[in-house]
């Protein structure tokens, strides 16, 4: 497969999703319930109005891709393709949600102190000591002034009985 | 003039070396805590009413003006600087101003905001002064129909959004509407696309997708390109202060925002945002420079804060003249003057003369000192930008992760921006805006639900919009906003020429 | 330097450890030991919060511990409820403000969670709802509205607070007692208190519904008149007839109350109606309710219990009417 092809195929994908996402809502709209209260225009008409845009557009933009495609996006989108580092994206997307995972257990400080000086890492800094450091400051410094000053509450984890 | 002389005993009571001092205080700290993330111009008033009690009903007051005004400023630093919005009305400022500072005119575009705020702040603060009572009046004109009417005037913004192709604008748009319809719908309390999540109940904050589209989005799309790009320190201009182009480019632009944001902060049902996209859309109709907008026009940042600063003080002319609490943020103001037994409403004016001036003199005051305070502070914030850029986006993430967690306590809305980012992110490579979807979200509940009202009240008959003259003045408004920009293209195309419409990708990573 | 964080870290769950246990130990011999959290499950601004708020100036000042309130907004509280019920467990020093429009909410968007899960505590406000129109409305009364609202109900339009709320959940028992049906109810729902001023004094509703303090400053402007209030009896400085006075024999009250955690012993649960108790007999709490205009409507334990089962009935019944329940 070209670089091209597999671009193309990428944003009819995209095309697809975005039909996929109006079938979504058609079909949640039964499911809506009706008020027996006096009502004009129902709580089910603009979720179907929205519902068929997405249809529509999501279908205009899959025939464009078919019809007359737009050579300079396909274009754009393949060169980005090339240069798209995978594992990297994903690797970030995993440290994000492990770090939600990990704020109510871990607590603020000790997750935001594992997570800066990782993510720093995965988008390519090398000094991760310094790094570390720095999570571990802003992390605390954040906890102290949102906890202690503002009565915001943020979790305290593992060290809740500290302070 | 009768309302001179209460406003100078206004001043006369304000200027005092306590108050002052106060009113100093109180600049400070809304500032500081507006910045962070996830505090909100509400919840900023909220957390810091408790240290107005010690203090004399004026002084008290005057302080509470200092932190309303500061809280509201401190939303834009993290837009411009950062890409996360703080709330929803820092949305647009977002679009410009972020590519400014990526463009290293971080200090002319946080210049233009503190400098427009202060505009704006001070002109509506006049205009309270002055017409409060009479637009208190015009605004109680407006029924469901003529909001309904409002809000597809704003709509139109989406053709200053939706960028080279009007199918993938469209998208995003459709996409925003979306999340707009998620939650319970406000005229039947019927649960609407939540997917059985309780969290969802409550709607998608437009702060969610925001910070979700925008950092989240472009940390991942950075990571994405990693291989490939060089390490780029972003460069900080050797000047951050405004040069005269950019002056003459923002001061028209300051004062059409404050003119936009007054008066439609001021209406009980609408909000800072419309303001903020209007003023956005109109500032692009008129810019001579479109080939910027997208890359950093400044105009973007001057208009939008402006409108939104002007729409916070508009928000002041229901609350003090009708006793209306018609944002989150006006609800607390009304607990605070509760709290030393001041009813605002119609019967303040005439109960408690002597403290409304003292406010609405200090409103003028902490205007002033907002400016002095936040000027020098821009070149610290500069600085922001010279952190390592790996650092930097991380930074980016922790303090969006921090802002919307504690918006809610939810690990439910940190997981939805995770997941809205990664949407984002493949908006970007395929080249959607960003913007539309925004406005969808936006503006999808409050049409749809002044929409049904009004037909609701009409008992079904569509004619309610075309009847009442507001209502079709603003139709026709939008209708006319919609059709005139494309006049000249349209001619050119059916003379065979074309117009090389500039591209608008918003926060693309490497874009010049 | 890794070694210096290791060692920090360490330090610290060990001292975390101690901590907890020092804690656990000494809950149930005296209330309250730590800090008190008070989850206001509405946005900054709104009634829940005002009480919130009021409770954590009452409750720092009888106890000398540090009160925190903090809020979770959305769809009626049941957001908030969920919450507090999966992560408050067991804990007495959490509580959480909730009220009439909770019970009606966790009906209305069919909750996972319910209030039999929370421990209630004590029952602390409750306010009348106010009927009004504006000044220059053609009706004079009350008996004029309801006789038009008889003869042709879609015309008459009823401005007031969320579906399923308080405001709704009233106008839902004047229809019954009116006997108009519910699918002839023209309800128009706003989502805060100065929108839905804001609609009636533009003249865009008929009437308008909420608290009477939300429209007693417009009362006393003269822009809106009041038709009616909800309570059993007439309101003290309040100018117009009860609902039952005026031939609609409703009453309904605004009620607000707090709740504690899930799990609670008998003797956690005894300490904190104790605490709570001592709070609403203080200057700072009797000031508060002086302020906000709220009538006491002080109730612990099993009355509290009754009352809340009454209401849950009464509601549902109400909700299943407006077709809001199916």
């Amino acid at each position: 497969m070209t670089p091209q092809t597999r671009a193309l195929l990428a944003l009819r994908l995209a095309a697809l999703a975005v039909m996929g996402l109006g079938g979504i809502i058609l079909a949640q709209t039964p499911q809506i319930g009706q008020s027996a209260g006096f009502t004009v225009v129902g709580p089910r008409v603009f979720p179907i109005i929205v519902g068929i845009g997405c249809l529509g557009w999501g279908g205009l933009f899959f025939l464009r891709l078919t019809a007359m495609p737009d050579h300079a996006l396909i274009a754009d989108v393949a060169a980005e393709e090339q240069r798209t580092d995978w594992p990297t994206t994903l690797l970030l997307l995993g440290l994000l949600i492990a770090y939600a995972a990990a704020l109510w257990p871990l607590g603020y400080v000790i997750a935001t102190t594992l997570f800066f000086p990782l993510s720093s890492r995965v988008l390519g800094s090398t000094r991760l000591r310094r790094d570390t450091l720095a999570g571990f400051l802003i992390g605390l410094v954040v906890y102290l002034v949102f906890t202690r000053l503002l009565g915001v509450r943020l979790p305290a984890g593992m060290l809740s009985g500290l302070w | 003039m009768e309302v001179f002389n209460y406003l100078l005993g206004g001043f006369a009571n304000a200027l005092t070396p306590q108050y002052l001092l106060l009113a100093a205080i109180g600049v400070t700290i809304g500032t500081a805590v507006g910045v962070l993330p996830g505090i909100g111009p509400a919840l900023t008033v909220a957390l810091l009413l408790p240290l107005t009690y010690s203090f004399d009903p004026a002084g008290a007051l005057i302080m509470f003006a200092g932190i309303y005004y500061g809280g509201m400023y401190g939303g834009s630093t993290t837009s411009i600087l950062l890409n996360t919005p703080g709330e929803s009305a820092s949305v647009a400022t977002t679009f410009e101003g972020f590519a400014m500072a990526k463009s290293g005119r971080a200090g002319p575009a946080l210049a233009t905001a503190a400098i427009g705020s202060f505009v704006a702040g001070t002109l509506s603060t006049m205009l309270l002064t002055f017409v409060a009572p009479l637009l208190a009046r015009v605004a109680l004109l407006f029924q469901p129909a003529d909001y309904f009417a409002l809000t597809v005037l704003a709509f139109v913004s989406v053709t200053a959004l939706v960028g080279s192709s009007l199918i993938r604008g469209m998208i995003s748009l459709f996409i925003g509407l979306f999340f707009g319809l998620i939650g319970i719908d406000v005229l039947s309390g019927q649960a609407r696309l939540t997917f059985g999540v309780v969290e969802l109940l409550d709607g998608i904050d437009v702060v969610v997708v925001a910070v979700g589209l925008f950092a989240v989005g472009e940390a991942l799309y950075v990571a994405s390109q990693l291989r490939h790009s060089k390490e780029e320190i972003l460069d900080v201009r050797s000047s951050v202060w405004m040069n005269r182009e950019e002056w003459r480019r923002s001061w028209p632009a300051w004062l059409r925002g404050a003119l936009i944001g007054f008066p439609l902060g001021a209406l009980p049902a609408g909000g800072a945002e419309i303001p903020t996209f209007l003023s956005y859309t109109l500032e692009k109709r008129l810019s001579k420079h479109k080939d910027e907008w997208g890359r950093g026009a400044i105009e973007g940042v001057a208009g939008p804060e402006a409108a939104n600063n002007a729409a916070f003080s508009g928000v002041l002319v229901p609350l003090l003249t009708l006793g209306l609490p018609t944002s989150a943020t006006a609800a607390i103001l009304l607990a605070a003057f509760q709290i030393y037994n001041l009813q605002p409403g119609p019967l303040l004016f005439q109960k408690s003369p002597d403290l409304v001036w003292t406010l609405i003199a200090s409103l003028y005051i902490g205007n002033v000192m907002l400016l002095i305070l936040n000027l020098p502070l821009i070149r610290m914030w500069v600085k922001i930008l010279t952190i390592p850029r790996p650092l930097l986006y991380s930074g980016i993430l922790v303090f969006g992760t921090l802002g919307v967690y504690s918006m809610a306590n939810s690990f439910v809305d940190v997981l939805l921006m995770y997941a809205i980012g990664v949407i984002g992110f493949f908006m970007r490579r395929f080249q959607l805006p960003v913007g539309p979807a925004i406005l969808g979200l936006i503006l999808l509940p409050l049409a749809e639900a002044q929409f049904r009202r009004a037909l609701a009240i009409s008992q079904g008959d569509l004619s309610v919009f075309v009847t009442r003259p507001l209502s079709l003045g603003l139709l026709l408004a939008a209708l006319a906003a919609l059709v005139l920009p494309y006049l000249p293209a349209l001619a050119a195309r059916l003379t065979g020429k074309r117009t090389s419409a500039g591209r608008l990708v918003f926060g693309k990573g490497d874009e010049d | 330097m890794r070694r210096f964080i290791t060692y920090l870290l360490m330090l610290a769950m060990l001292i975390s450890a101690c901590g907890n246990q020092t804690a656990s130990t000494s809950q149930t011999v005296q209330y309250p030991t730590e800090p008190i959290n008070i989850m206001a499950p509405a946005s900054p601004g709104g009634g829940w919060d005002s009480t919130a708020r009021a409770m954590q100036a009452a409750l720092s000042a009888t106890t000398g511990q540090t009160v925190q309130v903090y809020n979770v907004s959305g769809a009626g509280g049941t957001i908030g409820l969920a919450q507090f019920v999966n992560e408050a467990k067991g804990k007495p020093h959490e509580l959480m403000v909730g009220g009439l429009v909770m019970v009606g909410a966790i009906q209305t968007n069919k909750a996972p969670v319910n209030l039999s899960q929370v421990t209630p505590i004590a029952l602390l406000t409750a306010e009348a709802e106010a009927i009004v129109v504006p000044a220059d409305s053609k009706y004079q009364t009350m008996q004029e509205l309801i006789a038009d609202f008889k003869a042709n109900p879609t015309a008459i339009t009823w401005g007031g607070g969320s579906a399923g709320g308080t405001d709704h959940i009233l106008v839902g028992l004047i229809a019954k007692a009116a006997g108009v049906a519910p699918n002839q109810v023209n309800y128009i729902a706003y989502s805060g208190g100065g929108e839905a001023t804001a609609a009636i004094l533009s003249g865009a509703v008929t009437a308008g519904v909420s608290g009477v303090s939300e429209f007693a400053e417009q009362v006393a402007a003269g822009t809106m008149r009041m038709l009616a209030v909800s309570s059993e009896e007439r309101l003290e400085g309040v100018n117009a007839p009860t609902l039952k006075e005026a031939g609609v024999d409703v009453a309904l009250m605004n009620w607000r109350a707090v709740f504690g955690a899930p799990n609670l012993t008998a003797e956690q649960r005894a300490a904190v109606i104790a605490a709570i108790e001592k709070m609403h007999g203080s200057k700072e709490w009797q000031e508060a309710l002086a302020k906000n205009g709220w009538r006491d409507f002080f109730r612990t334990g099993d009355e509290f219990n009754t009352f809340l089962q009454n209401e849950i009935t009464r509601i549902e019944g109400v909700l299943r009417d407006l077709g809001l329940v199916q």
